[in-house]
């Protein structure tokens, strides 16, 4: 299972790469009221709007900072209405890969010997990648909410 | 002994003591006077014996007499006249001394006479046998050296005096030689007979005679003519003496001229033998008139000398006789002063014992102005003045009393205030050693005020030099910041060039990156046919990995070297403001520091003052504490003269009781 690592404040994390649509640098953002707080904009991505989530404040505390490494990951979120449409999730470091098994919840030390940046891995000194699940990410109410602006925008 | 006397016992004893002497004098004068009356007692006795000798002699001297009866007569007169001379007493004059036995004078005793007269060829009884027979002659001479004898000093029997002396010559030697040089002429028997022819040698020897004769008379005449120039001049006068000395020797004198005239002419070898048959009458006429003289004399000096000792007897009871009406004079003073000397005494005693007894009232006037009646107006004065002083002591007695009294309520009262004193001072004495204590400290905090002072001082001093150096550091650190800031200036202006490279670079491999990556993606999705994709795909990722990653931390180092560079610039310029506010800072510092020490040299005057104050006081507290110290003895003594004080008080409360009842006494 490859997973695509990324940072939120100290921690990083991984996702697995069959999830994930495509990454695309963090480009400008609009902005729609009444969206949730962990909500800082919207794009478009191959003609539709999607929503984009920031990471660092819905696992973390601070937004991400803007940095060339700081990507959006586009992953496919639902059918609705013959329409696929998708989730932004704004991270930090979105730079790497890394092999891993599909029964392992927590990576351990052995991620770090096939991991695509070692460097990077050695400047965090981040022994621990936990992997995130994109179906855990929302509660209904916050999806309705956020894709209800979607919809309506 | 003499306290034992009564003032008229001691005027008694001080009459005696001067009657004493004058007794003793007239003792003496009168023993002097009776020695002078016994001694012309003696000499009257002399006299009498020389007349006796002198009645002798002329009986001796006409003893070939006429007649036998007249023979006879003659005898037994010269017999008679010398019993006479035996019977008279001369003192010192054994009567039986004879020439040789006395000391070498010629003197005789009548008894000798009278053994000398038995042995004469004259006396009718022949001598014994074996003793040399007696010549008239010899017996003449025997009775002219008892005559002369008698004026022997030794013998005291006549003593020449004033009206006597010209008399002793005349009777005692002059003229018994001259009759016994008549005797023996005229018992010479040559010259009476009257038939023999004188041989030449024997008119010689007359001439001789006549001479001497003649020389005897002028004596005589010369002695009685002197006898009554002493008389004359004497203070005695014999009444008789200038009328029958004169006639006497007148007629002694005539009869010696004749006499002289004869002797002459017999001694003419041609005179006539008859002529000597006048001899005989001629001589026996003048030695007649020679005795009868010589009896005048004597007479005369009798008289005299009973003169004399009636003049001494009437000099003793003159003497006996003033001395004891001086004496009856003195006595009558005496008495007289001693009666008016005791008298006032015995009144002024009695006005004295009165007033022992404590009666003022009476009064005394002596009315005399002596010193015992200045003494009796005293007393008088005295008693007036003892009346009124004993009735202000009467009614003082009574204030005394009272006085006592207060006095005494007076002292107790000042006992306990002295008492309280003590209590107080030892509580002054507290509180002044506990000041001394708290000046003491304090003067030892004040010194080390002023050590602290002094250390302020110097290390104000150390820091205002340290500052002055720092000033020094901080200029020259603000002119290497300047350098510091134009490096830092340039390194920004390289920095920012490189980030532009280095932007570009990045551009490139994140693109690199983020193609790879969704490559991989691809590649993943479409599984197994995307294997070879895949592997490339990763390839790029890792170089764009390795690419993005070094051109990353060359961004970020000169993104850091920026950072740095201008937060170095920045914190230079406020690195460079603060020096100067240090510089400033530094300086206004220093000028405080300045202050502070001028200020603290001046404190350091004033805390020596305040030392000096600190141990003053400390002085002071301790010449209080020593000053209370010994008010507090004070106190004490005070208390133990109180106690005195209170004791004389109750003393004197006695005494004043004792005074008044004693005072009661005097009557005023």
């Amino acid at each position: 299972m490859l997973l695509l690592l990324f940072r939120i404040g100290e921690t990083w994390y991984g996702l697995d790469a069959r999830q994930v649509r495509q990454v695309v640098p963090h480009v400008p953002l609009t902005t729609c009221p009444g969206m949730p707080v962990s909500a800082v904009g919207t794009f478009t991505y191959q003609g539709s709007l999607v929503p984009v989530l920031d990471l660092g404040l819905l696992l973390g505390t601070t937004p991400c900072a803007r940095r060339l490494s700081t990507r959006i990951i586009v992953v496919p979120w639902r059918e609705d209405r013959g329409i696929r449409q998708s989730l932004g999730l704004l991270a930090e470091s979105v730079t790497g890969m890394t092999q891993a098994r599909e029964d392992e919840t927590t990576p351990g030390q052995s991620c770090f010997a096939d991991s695509a940046s070692p460097d990077v891995l050695a400047a965090h000194h981040r022994p621990m990648v936990r992997r995130l699940r994109v179906e855990g990410l929302l509660t209904p109410e916050a999806e309705q909410q956020l894709f209800a602006q979607v919809g309506r925008g | 002994m003499l306290n034992r006397l009564t003032i008229l016992q001691k005027l008694l004893v001080l009459s005696a003591s001067f009657t004493l002497p004058i007794l003793v004098s007239a003792y003496f004068t009168l023993t002097g006077i009776q020695a002078e009356i016994k001694f012309t007692e003696t000499e009257r006795t002399g006299a009498r014996y020389l007349g006796a000798l002198g009645d002798l002699m002329r009986h001796v001297a006409h003893y070939p007499g006429k007649s036998k009866e007249d023979w006879q007569r003659r005898t037994a007169a010269i017999w008679e006249a010398l019993e006479g001379v035996a019977h008279q007493k001369i003192p010192g004059l054994s009567p039986d001394q004879t020439a040789t036995d006395s000391g070498g004078g010629s003197s005789l005793g009548p008894n000798s006479l009278k053994a000398l007269w038995s042995r004469t060829d004259l006396a009718g009884t022949p001598p014994a046998s074996g003793e040399t027979a007696v010549t008239h002659h010899e017996f003449i001479a025997a009775i002219e050296t008892a005559i002369a004898a008698v004026a022997d000093a030794r013998y005291l029997a006549l003593d020449p005096d004033l009206d006597t002396t010209s008399l002793i010559d005349l009777t005692v030697f002059d003229l018994p030689h001259l009759q016994a040089q008549l005797s023996a002429l005229l018992a010479n028997p040559r010259l009476r007979d009257p038939h023999g022819r004188l041989r030449f040698e024997e008119q010689a020897q007359l001439t001789a005679w006549s001479a001497l004769i003649r020389e005897g008379g002028a004596q005589v005449a010369k002695d009685a003519a002197r006898a009554l120039q002493a008389n004359a001049h004497s203070s005695r006068v014999s009444p008789t003496i200038s009328t029958t000395l004169p006639g006497a020797v007148q007629t002694f004198t005539i009869e010696l001229e004749v006499l002289v005239l004869l002797l002459s002419e017999l001694a003419k070898p041609d005179s006539p033998p008859k002529d000597r048959a006048a001899l005989g009458l001629f001589g026996t006429r003048v030695s007649e008139e020679g005795f009868a003289l010589w009896s005048t004399a004597v007479t005369e000096m009798e008289q005299l000398l009973s003169m004399r000792q009636d003049a001494q007897e009437r000099r003793r009871w003159e003497a006996a006789l003033a001395t004891l009406a001086a004496l009856a004079v003195s006595a009558g003073l005496v008495l007289l002063i001693i009666r008016d000397i005791t008298r006032p005494l015995n009144l002024l005693m009695a006005a004295a014992r009165r007033i022992a007894t404590g009666d003022l009232t009476g009064s005394l006037d002596l009315a005399r102005r002596d010193e015992i009646g200045t003494l009796g107006v005293t007393v008088s004065a005295m008693t007036k003045s003892l009346a009124s002083l004993v009735g202000k002591v009467q009614g003082a007695s009574v204030q005394m009393a009272s006085t006592a009294t207060e006095l005494a309520a007076a002292s107790r009262q000042q006992e306990s205030l002295v008492s309280d004193l003590g209590g107080s001072t030892a509580r002054v004495v507290t509180a002044v050693s506990q000041i001394s204590a708290t000046s003491q400290e304090l003067a030892r905090a004040m010194n080390r005020v002023k050590e602290a002072t002094a250390d302020s001082e110097r290390i104000a001093d150390a820091g205002r030099s340290g500052l002055v150096e720092m000033e020094g550091t901080m200029h020259r650190l603000l002119e290497a910041t300047g350098a510091v800031s134009a490096s830092l200036a340039a390194i920004h202006d390289q920095a920012n060039t490189v980030s532009a490279v280095i932007t570009t670079m990045t551009k490139v491999a994140d693109q690199t990156n983020l193609l790879s990556l969704n490559a991989s993606i691809e590649a993943e999705r479409l599984g197994e046919q995307g294997r070879g994709v895949a592997v490339v795909a990763r390839e790029v990722l890792r170089l764009a990995d390795q690419t993005a990653v070094a051109t990353l931390d060359i961004e970020r180092m000169v993104v850091e070297m920026r950072a740095t560079v201008s937060a170095g610039v920045s914190e230079v310029k406020a690195f460079t403001g603060e020096m100067r506010q240090g510089v400033q800072t530094s300086t206004e510092i220093n000028r405080q520091l300045s202050q502070i020490i001028s200020l603290i040299k001046e404190l350091a005057p004033q805390f020596d003052s305040v030392n000096a104050g600190f141990q003053a006081q400390t002085l002071g507290a301790r010449q209080i504490r020593d000053a209370v110290a010994e008010l507090n003895e004070g106190a004490r003594q005070a208390a133990d003269s109180l106690k005195q004080f209170n004791e004389a008080a109750a003393h004197m409360r006695q005494a004043a009781q004792n005074l008044r009842t004693e005072v009661d006494g005097f009557r005023v």
